[in-house]
């Protein structure tokens, strides 16, 4: 090794890393709608005030957030397979467990913990929504599930853009954790190229710069749909 | 009809409504007086139950419900057949002017886009705001947004509008054109109005009843020239006192 | 249902994992306490845009918040010793691992901590500065007596929740070598297959942790408080 960085490889490394990127994505964008979804139930279990199930989602809300996420992925992967082992065992049916992939685990993983994080961005955003705006919609005769999807949900949804923004930039950086339960995705591939050659500086100065691009590239783009957006929302100094 | 009987309402400790008996003939202008505190505000939306009263009867014509035993269908039955008005105007703010008046004619209603947008306008223009229909409520000033309220609810063709103290959020300059529609309304409308308000001369000019409240109860009731003109009661003649001259000097 | 998850097992092991604890606290003061001092400083050259190191603030400030920490820490624990070796730094191995550990998190957590910094420098009233100047105090003075003080009150809050995400952060450490209770629950694991438990507990030790700074945020909040409205 005469030079410490010889460009010739990092340009090799990126383009092979590049390949990976797809997969990087996809766990982040899956995990996002998936914990969209998972917040949104949560949201509307607490406002609706449902017993039991209410209490529960904030257990879960508090668990999401205090726990970290490389746990949260170590539990689901320990956990899952028991968990299937022993529906397999009641019901008498066979399930294979060594065939669930490992992306499987780290998307319910990622969701759980997301979806913690998004169930408190939306109770922020619909507490954003003046009150009124329910009583309005009650007022000409709307059910509370129109007046939640056709003014609340609306109107929220332009105060949890941005956060769900950072939040989704944040899910980007926590894929890379999902090599630890032997995802291949970038920071995994990143790793197995280590494993050949032993040269950790170029390969993760490569894999960082191609995190730090995504990041980038995103964090534009949301702003710009940000602008976009929220047309009845110009001018006004909410 | 609407017909009150027996309402109770308490928030914690505090009763606001200690049996409120009262009814509102069909088509009539009530206006609710009473100084703040007096419970007026709570009786009104407990009719629409964006308030639940605690206790007692509220009956629509035909529609008779106990509001111990009220189920979510008659609920939702009473709102859809009554409309409000509200203190802070309530327009969706994620709708223009005339998607604020669609909204409920499509939703609740169930017409047609193409109707209700035909519909919409046509009551737009009633408030006298037909060119403001593509406007959002932020780009509104007080006295338009209150008068796109207006059309919003006089759309929905209700048995009875609810105005909640609709000129009280609004700059002095501006409470007179939206009494001054509301005054239109109830000189071509044929519907029930129920108006809490503080403004006496709306009251005097335009009321066919006037429900005086304080301390929870209904103190005086009777036409204007009854209550405002000839006060019996203590109570109505020291709030007179003090709004009359309030009011005039307004004006 | 014991043979899948062993609650006696998960008992028994609690206090072998919670003995590795001091790991994880001293690596999360260490990074707190270097990060505040990095995020202060970088705070400091943002507001007062100073020419140069402004911009090579905003591209730390944009580096770290935008790779995995988990990069940044194999980055600089695997890749910077390789980078001292091709300087010429050759006794490599006589650097104590955990050194680079704490190196990376100063610097991952002084980036988080210099938005809170300057957010709360900012909301300090102008006037303070501007009458600690009419009394003659140094720019440096000021800050150190009267500015910094009170953005640290505002800041409480926020501090409170970054010291949450280090600690969280902590849970990453054991893959560079770091002996922690990660490290040690792997380890038993390898032997018991009882992943599951260990985890659990580990699990329950992190909820305790941010329990504990939670808690400590609050009051820390509230005397703050309390004391500003005694001096008012």
């Amino acid at each position: 090794m005469n030079s410490i960085i010889d460009p010739y490889f990092l340009m090799e490394i990126f383009l092979k890393l590049l390949g990976y990127i797809p997969m990087t994505l996809g766990l982040a964008i899956t995990s996002m709608v998936l914990a969209s979804i998972l917040g949104l139930f949560m949201l509307i279990i607490r406002m609706k005030k449902i017993p039991v199930l209410s209490k529960l989602a904030e257990l879960y809300v508090l668990f999401g957030r205090a726990l970290p996420t490389m746990i949260i992925l170590y539990i689901v992967f320990f956990a899952l397979p028991i968990a299937l082992m022993i529906f397999a065992e009641k019901t008498g049916q066979k399930i294979e467990i060594n065939q669930v992939p490992a992306v499987v685990f780290a998307v319910i993983g990622l969701t759980i913990h997301t979806g913690a994080y998004l169930t408190e961005v939306f109770r922020a955003a619909v507490q954003s929504v003046d009150k009124g705006q329910m009583e309005a919609a009650y007022s000409i005769g709307m059910t509370w599930w129109q007046g939640f999807y056709r003014i609340i949900f609306r109107q929220a949804s332009v105060f949890a853009m941005p956060l769900m923004a950072n939040q989704f930039l944040n899910l980007i950086k926590s894929t890379s954790i999902a090599f630890m339960i032997t995802v291949m995705e970038l920071f995994g591939a990143a790793n197995v190229i280590c494993a050949d050659n032993n040269r950790y500086l170029e390969v993760y100065i490569v894999v960082a710069f191609i995190y730090w691009g995504m990041s980038v590239l995103f964090e534009k783009l949301f702003l710009v749909a940000e602008h976009k957006l929220a047309v009845f929302k110009k001018g006004s100094n909410l | 009809m609407i017909t009150f009987k027996n309402i109770h309402k308490s928030f914690g400790d505090n009763e606001v409504l200690k049996g409120i008996n009262a009814s509102v003939p069909t088509g009539s202008v009530t206006v609710i007086l009473g100084p703040s505190g007096s419970g007026k505000t709570t009786l009104l939306r407990s009719i629409n139950f964006l308030e639940k009263a605690d206790r007692g009867e509220i009956i629509l014509d035909d529609l008779h419900i106990d509001v111990e035993k009220v189920t979510k269908q008659e609920i939702h039955e009473i709102r859809q057949r009554t409309a409000m008005v509200f203190q802070s105007y309530n327009l969706f703010k994620n709708k223009t002017a005339l998607e604020n008046i669609m909204e409920g004619l499509i939703v609740v209603k169930k017409i047609s886009k193409a109707e209700a947008k035909e519909k919409a306008i046509i009551f737009l223009e009633k408030v006298g705001l037909g060119s403001k229909g593509d406007f959002y409520a932020h780009q509104l000033s007080g006295g338009q947004q209150q008068r796109v309220g207006i059309a919003r609810a006089l759309a929905l063709n209700p048995d009875v509008i609810l105005f909640d103290e609709p000129t009280s959020a609004l700059d002095p300059e501006l409470v007179g054109e939206v009494l001054e529609v509301m005054k239109k309304i109830a000189q071509e409308v044929n519907c029930t109005m129920i108006v809490v308000t503080h403004e006496i001369g709306f009251a005097r000019e335009v009321a066919d009843h006037v429900i005086f409240m304080d301390g929870g109860v209904i103190v005086e009731e009777g036409t204007p020239e009854q209550v405002l003109g000839a006060p019996k009661n203590e109570r109505t003649k020291q709030f007179l006192a003090r709004y009359v001259s309030f009011t005039e000097y307004n004006i | 249902m014991s043979s899948y998850f062993s609650v006696d097992y998960m008992i028994k092991a609690f206090p072998t994992l919670l003995s590795y604890i001091d790991v994880t606290i001293i690596v999360t003061i260490v990074a707190e306490l270097f990060g505040i001092v990095i995020g202060c400083v970088v705070a400091f050259l943002r507001i007062h845009k100073v020419k140069v190191l402004n911009q090579v603030c905003l591209l730390y400030l944009s580096f770290i918040r935008g790779t995995p920490f988990l990069v940044q820490l194999y980055l600089v624990c695997f890749g910077l010793p390789q980078l001292l070796q091709g300087l010429g730094y050759q006794d490599i191995r006589s650097i104590p691992g955990l050194l680079f550990v704490f190196l990376i998190m100063s610097i991952h957590t002084g980036a988080y901590i210099a938005e809170i910094m300057r957010s709360s420098i900012l909301a300090v009233d102008k006037g303070q500065l501007e009458a600690a100047h009419s009394i003659g105090m140094s720019t440096y003075q000021a800050y150190i007596r009267i500015i910094l003080p009170q953005a640290f009150q505002l800041a409480i809050p926020a501090l409170g929740n970054n010291v949450i995400s280090t600690l969280k952060g902590t849970s990453l450490i054991f893959n560079v070598g770091v002996v922690d209770m990660l490290r040690k629950a792997d380890l038993m694991g390898s032997y018991s297959y009882r992943h599951l438990e260990l985890y659990v507990d580990i699990a329950i030790i992190y909820v305790l942790l941010c329990f504990v700074i939670q808690v400590a945020t609050y009051f820390l909040e509230r005397r703050s408080t309390l004391g500003k409205e005694l001096a008012s």
